[in-house]
């Protein structure tokens, strides 16, 4: 869609502003105002970005307990950022990474359409009526001293108050350009009435959103348009439900990187704006009624379409909501059943994806999730190289016992298995890793995702240490060969034994699981290689084992201590507490490598 | 209880704590892993208790063994906090 963008539409547009240049200086104005807007836009998202790592995604965590929760967060986060874009965005976000479920989501999607509302407020009520540049100025000069601070939080200060004034610059030149253009250029020669007016200016307003991305630089258009008398009253309330629907591209072109629960926002959106914009059309002069009589309640004057334009946009939203939230529960289950749950891909990561690399506490969650789904995938190769059933395994009352029952090799090819469930899910890993580490993370982000990569790098490893010892092991355990087989299956016993434990830390409870449970095995998967040493010498002495069935076991076993450690290893560093007290209480209290090879842990 | 190398990993913290790396921790933090150490701990009891097989039983008591001694070192380091 990108590059269709590019080669076609782009070109067109830069072709209209070039021709519009040319024609006229004051279209100049209103197309910079129109940018500095924009820009102020993007430095609202930059600013209130700096404050993720913390605040924002708690706040939201905790927002979308109930639907009016939701609905709440939506307007009152949408009326701070003027940005309903940004809001979907991070909706988007916090629902492909699990953070915030569906309907909690479609809440906050419902209030941001409220709180969008109030940019043309703060345009028609108070960007019109005053000499908004003196405002700007100021900020912008305070803005930037902050911007240079060192403090993450300053900076974002800056970047809002920036924003802000950039804001407010760009209205006026709006407003400025277009006083001056109606001078030399009447648009209210192209003003329809009736149905068809209602129709183009509607296809208008939802264009000219698509292409500014922003139904908040649309609606401030229109609104210093029609103050300047360019635009009729009429065309501007079609051209307001046009920016409506508009909008609802930006969150679909998002949704394109989201997973399915990202789609279903997006299509949530949709679904809500459509409705809401043909409910207007069908009741517009009733809701026409309706604001007239709303704005002479509140004083507003009767040729003031602006502010009335402003009441408008805010009736046909609030309306909008008034008639979904009822029907919130259907409409989530046809999204459910339109864009149904991806069946899970063994191969193919399911957590990570573009839309969750947006903040530091979706980027952790996902990569935790998507490490999880490498483990499980490595762990069930491991077993099968092992010639064990993982199901099996997990139900047997007597780990030995099945080691011992599970004779046949399994038909497998471990290399190709490696290269399709491991390789390709590890490769996916470390990209979003690395992309991640590029941006502007907290420290204790940083830290984590350092620790999360090793984690991932131990368990890979494991699989391939078990390669190697897979050829050796299902010989010597197809069949009873003395000795030998024994040795055999008490390397695959401990090993199994191993993955045992490691599946209780992964399944248990968060706030009970603790990776020091794991202490015993890294003391005993060393002491266990130690026995099989003095146990193969031993038989070697007896003349129960040769020379060459001890070499191949011990080099097996060596692999095997090695796949104990890795695996280990990769469950301490994915379950491990996050960076903070706890994480300092662990680490004291578990053992060094060196504790290890002198243990006082196991008596 | 073996805690010379607990002792180093204890000054390694303080260390990153002067110079501001690392969180303060409080005896809370440490209850709250004593408290996960008596989960397993009561789970394992419970296994040892329903367990016949003399070898499983052996691995299980270890287990408690090394839990335990887990518990002692937290206590110590609660008093060093």
């Amino acid at each position: 869609m990108n590059s269709i963008f590019k080669r076609t539409v782009l070109p067109i547009i830069l072709a209209v502003m070039t021709l519009g240049f040319w024609i006229s200086p004051d279209f100049q104005e209103i197309a910079a105002g129109v940018a500095i807007f924009l820009f102020g836009m993007l430095m609202l998202e930059e600013g209130f970005n700096r404050f993720s790592g913390g605040v924002l995604e708690n706040l939201l965590k905790r927002a979308t307990a109930s639907t009016f929760k939701s609905l709440s967060f939506g307007v009152l986060s949408t009326t701070v950022m003027q940005s309903s874009s940004l809001v979907s965005v991070i909706s988007i976000s916090f629902l492909s990474a699990g953070l915030i479920s569906l309907a909690g989501g479609v809440g906050i999607i419902f209030g941001a359409n409220i709180g969008t509302t109030t940019g043309a407020w703060l345009v028609a009520g108070f960007g019109l009526k005053v000499n908004i540049s003196a405002y700007a100025m100021p900020m912008l000069a305070i803005s930037i001293v902050l911007v240079f601070q060192k403090s993450k939080y300053l900076k974002g200060a800056g970047y809002v108050l920036a924003g802000l004034g950039f804001l407010f610059l760009g209205i006026h030149h709006m407003k400025e350009g277009f006083e001056a253009f109606r001078d030399q250029f009447d648009l209210t020669r192209f003003a329809m009435t009736g149905f068809a007016g209602l129709i183009v200016y509607l296809l208008v307003g939802a264009a000219a959103t698509v292409v500014m991305q922003s139904s908040h630089a649309t609606m401030v258009l229109v609104i210093t348009a029609l103050a300047a008398g360019q635009i009729s009253y009429e065309n501007a309330l079609a051209l307001a439900i046009g920016a409506n629907i508009g909008t609802t591209i930006t969150a679909i072109i998002g949704s394109m990187t989201a997973n399915y629960q990202g789609k279903r926002l997006a299509l949530a959106h949709l679904v809500f704006n459509v409705i809401t914009a043909g409910v207007a059309l069908i009741l517009i002069s009733p809701i026409v009624a309706a604001v007239d009589w709303i704005s002479e309640g509140v004083g507003i004057r009767a040729d003031d379409f602006a502010l009335k334009l402003a009441v408008f946009h805010t009736v046909f939203n609030a309306l909008g909501v008034v008639l979904m939230l009822p029907l919130m529960n259907r409409l989530i289950a046809f999204l459910i059943r339109t864009i149904p749950d991806a069946s899970p891909a063994i191969s193919q990561p399911r957590y990570i994806n573009e839309a969750v690399g947006e903040f530091p506490a979706t980027i952790e969650l996902a990569l935790r999730q998507e490490i999880a789904h490498l483990h499980d995938n490595a762990i069930e190769l491991i077993l099968h190289a092992l010639n064990l059933n993982r199901h099996s395994l997990y139900q047997a009352p007597d780990v030995e016992a099945y080691v011992e029952s599970a004779r046949r090799p399994f038909d497998i090819d471990v290399d190709a298995l490696y290269e399709q469930r491991i390789k390709s899910l590890y490769s996916a890993i470390l990209e979003f890793i690395t992309v991640s580490l590029t941006k502007d993370l907290p420290e204790s982000t940083v830290e984590t995702l350092h620790q999360l990569r090793r984690s991932s790098e131990e368990m890979v490893r494991a699989v391939k240490e078990v390669k190697h010892l897979r050829s050796n092991t299902s010989d010597f355990t197809s069949a009873d060969r003395g000795e030998i087989t024994r040795l055999y299956n008490r390397l695959r016993t401990e090993l199994a034994r191993m993955i045992v434990e490691v599946k209780d830390v992964a399944d248990a409870d968060p706030q009970d699981r603790s990776i020091l449970w794991l202490e015993e095995e890294r003391v005993r998967a060393k002491k266990v290689k130690s026995e099989l040493g003095d146990f193969v010498e031993a038989l070697m002495t007896q003349g129960a084992l040769s020379g060459s069935e001890a070499t191949s076991f011990l080099n097996d076993a060596a692999y095997g201590y090695r796949a104990m450690k890795d695996v280990i290893d990769a469950t301490r560093f994915l379950y491990a507490e996050p960076e903070g007290p706890l994480a300092e209480v662990e680490r004291i209290l578990s053992l060094d490598e060196d504790d290890i090879d002198a243990p006082d842990l196991v008596s | 209880m073996g805690l010379s190398s607990i002792v180093k990993r204890l000054d390694k913290y303080h260390e990153r704590l002067a110079k501001g790396k690392a969180k303060q921790i409080k005896r809370r933090h440490i209850n709250e892993v004593i408290a996960k150490l008596n989960t397993m701990e009561a789970k394992l009891t419970t296994e040892i208790s329903e367990t016949v097989k003399p070898e499983k039983r052996k691995r299980f008591e270890q287990k408690v063994s090394a839990i335990r001694e887990q518990i002692k070192k937290a206590k110590w380091l609660e008093t060093q906090i």
